[in-house]
């Protein structure tokens, strides 16, 4: 009995923290797959999410439930002024180039939160943030669902079938796939292309930035949070195929599960092991993904 | 009778060396126009000048009266003008069907959209056939039915294609030639850029010849045929 209840709780946990790396995979994959850049910068929007959120905390009192579509908002806005200053002109520039400038965006947005911020921790109180769901309890088992964690994964599904939906049946979304899969066709059927690069990274840079914003109950904002995530963003975009918002939903949910079932055999230090292995083992095996179909 | 597209005195370039020099081409309505030419003599650079994707232009592209030279390219199919590009360029992960809505992108309006797709159907109806599957999986000849059924969902007045039949089977060829028969024969002029010099002079009303970057030659689509210096250079007789 305690196996299955082990095993299921570490599936619960997995799946939980999974739904958050796949909202912020969505962010940068969304980034990727319409202007072909690879944005190092972008946990930094993650960042920048929890501080938005904590500021409507701590100033307005509103919980970082409501306050992650502030975050979202202000990060949307933030993510198009910046398309449009930075990363518009380096977009047919090589790749060196757009690597040393988002690197340099990185750190740029970094310092800018150590000024701004300061470099203290800040965290949250809310009414649900010690509670927990117990579910099938007996004899001393239990599964344990803390409500700050329940809540985030929530926000974190709705904010990703609401982008999936927006993508996939509205105007502007189609034309925004249409972008990404070929911009000199899109240009053709007389879609802005110039103004849809500056959607997807202003939608890319606000989804993460949510998913920032709903975990600040459980995690701690600091300016150096996003190098926290930075890697598992990448992994979970990686395994899921580069550049496609299905699969940084699924490598961010097995990102998730890796992680947590690691735990069960290796030390909490080594939990991302496996999952870098696992990582290493796909970009040498099949680098376009494991979603991935072959097109002609 | 003022031409529905008119070009005068077009240079253009890339960006280094000019490509285009001092070119003039009218379109007339209706007509079946085609322009043919070597490889690398600028045939797809001109369509690109047309459709607004060369950076660099001089001169007057006028369509339908209106001065269109320094207009963006996603401002140009609102105006009529389908180009179907050299190359196909579907949307590879897109299904057959949202490809050709994308086609009606510019039109922004769902019903006239609905009856492009039954028209486009009547014309390909293998893409009937395949309308949910997706386009990269396509063969290169249904590919190609895509990109031109895609231009013929913007209603267009004027139809630009970019060597339509490469890479095809000489059936499929055929084909091909016919549909964009048919399509003319709605009413819609069509510029076409064509490989296939026999092929292209058969169905065309005039045309011109292109070498690098200028126009040679212009004419009736048969006096050209029956003229010797395209015969030898084009034709291989
Ligand atoms: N994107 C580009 N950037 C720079 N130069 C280009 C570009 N595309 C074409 N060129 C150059 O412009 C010239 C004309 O090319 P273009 O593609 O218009 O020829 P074409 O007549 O269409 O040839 P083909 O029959 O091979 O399609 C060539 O010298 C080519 O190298
Ligand atoms: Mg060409």
């Amino acid at each position: 009995m305690q196996t299955i209840y082990t095993l299921t709780q570490t599936l619960v946990d997995g799946l939980l923290i999974g739904g958050i790396y796949a909202v912020i995979s969505i962010g940068l994959s969304l980034v990727f797959g319409v202007m072909h850049i690879v944005n190092f910068a972008h946990a930094e929007f993650l960042m920048i999410g929890m501080f938005v959120a904590w500021y409507a905390w701590a100033w307005l009192g509103l919980d970082p439930m409501l306050g992650a579509f502030l975050a979202l908002g202000v990060t949307f806005l933030l993510g198009m002024g910046m398309q449009r200053v930075l990363i518009k002109p380096i977009l047919a520039a090589p790749q060196v180039a757009q690597i040393f400038l988002t690197v340099g965006l990185l750190f740029a947005l970094e310092n800018a939160a150590l000024l701004l911020f300061g470099a203290d921790y800040r965290s949250v109180s809310t009414p649900y943030q010690t509670e927990a769901l117990s579910l099938f309890a007996s004899g001393g088992e239990r599964i344990i669902v803390p409500y700050a964690k329940l809540f985030a994964f929530l926000m974190a599904l709705g904010l990703g079938a609401s982008v999936w939906l927006f993508l996939q049946r509205t105007r502007t979304g189609q034309a925004m796939r249409a972008t990404a899969q070929d911009a000199t066709a899109a240009r053709l059927m007389g879609i802005d292309t110039d103004r849809m690069y500056m959607l997807a990274f202003g939608l890319g840079t606000g989804t993460t930035a949510f998913g920032g914003a709903v975990i600040l109950p459980y995690i701690t904002a600091s300016p150096t949070v996003g190098s926290q995530y930075v890697v598992l963003m990448f992994t979970a975009v990686v395994l899921g195929g580069l550049g496609s918002v299905a699969g940084a939903v699924v490598g961010g949910l097995l990102v998730g599960l890796i992680q947590s079932f690691s735990a069960l055999v290796l030390p909490i230090q080594l939990q991302n092991l496996i999952l870098f292995v696992i990582f290493i083992a796909v970009l040498a095996l099949k680098p376009e993904g494991i979603l991935s179909r072959r097109t002609g | 009778m003022t031409a529905l597209l008119e070009i005068a005195g077009l240079s253009g370039s890339y960006g280094q060396g000019e490509v285009l020099h001092d070119i003039d081409l009218q379109v007339g309505a209706r007509e079946f126009l085609a322009v043919i030419g070597a490889n690398t003599a600028g045939k797809s650079t001109l369509l690109r000048a047309i459709s607004g994707l060369l950076p660099q232009v001089t001169g007057r592209i006028a369509f339908d009266g209106t001065d269109i030279t320094a207009l963006p390219a996603n401002r140009i199919p609102a105006l009529g003008i389908a180009h179907v590009p050299e190359g196909r360029h579907v949307f590879p992960m897109m299904s057959v069907e949202e490809n050709l809505r994308m086609g009606a992108y510019a039109l922004d309006d769902r019903r006239r959209a609905d009856r492009g797709i039954e028209r486009v159907f009547g014309l390909f109806p293998r893409l009937k056939e395949r309308r949910r599957q997706l386009a990269g999986t396509l063969s290169g000849g249904e590919q190609q039915m895509v990109a031109v059924g895609r231009g013929m969902m913007l209603e267009p007045r004027l139809l630009i294609l970019d060597e339509p039949s490469l890479g095809l089977a000489p059936m499929v060829v055929e084909e091909m030639h016919d549909r964009l028969l048919e399509i003319h024969a709605e009413g819609v002029a069509i510029l076409l850029v064509e490989q296939n010099v026999g092929l292209a002079l058969d169905c065309a009303d005039r045309a011109y010849v292109l070498a690098s970057g200028r126009i040679e030659l212009q004419g009736p689509a048969d006096e050209l045929a029956r003229d010797d210096r395209i015969r030898q250079a084009y034709l291989g007789i």
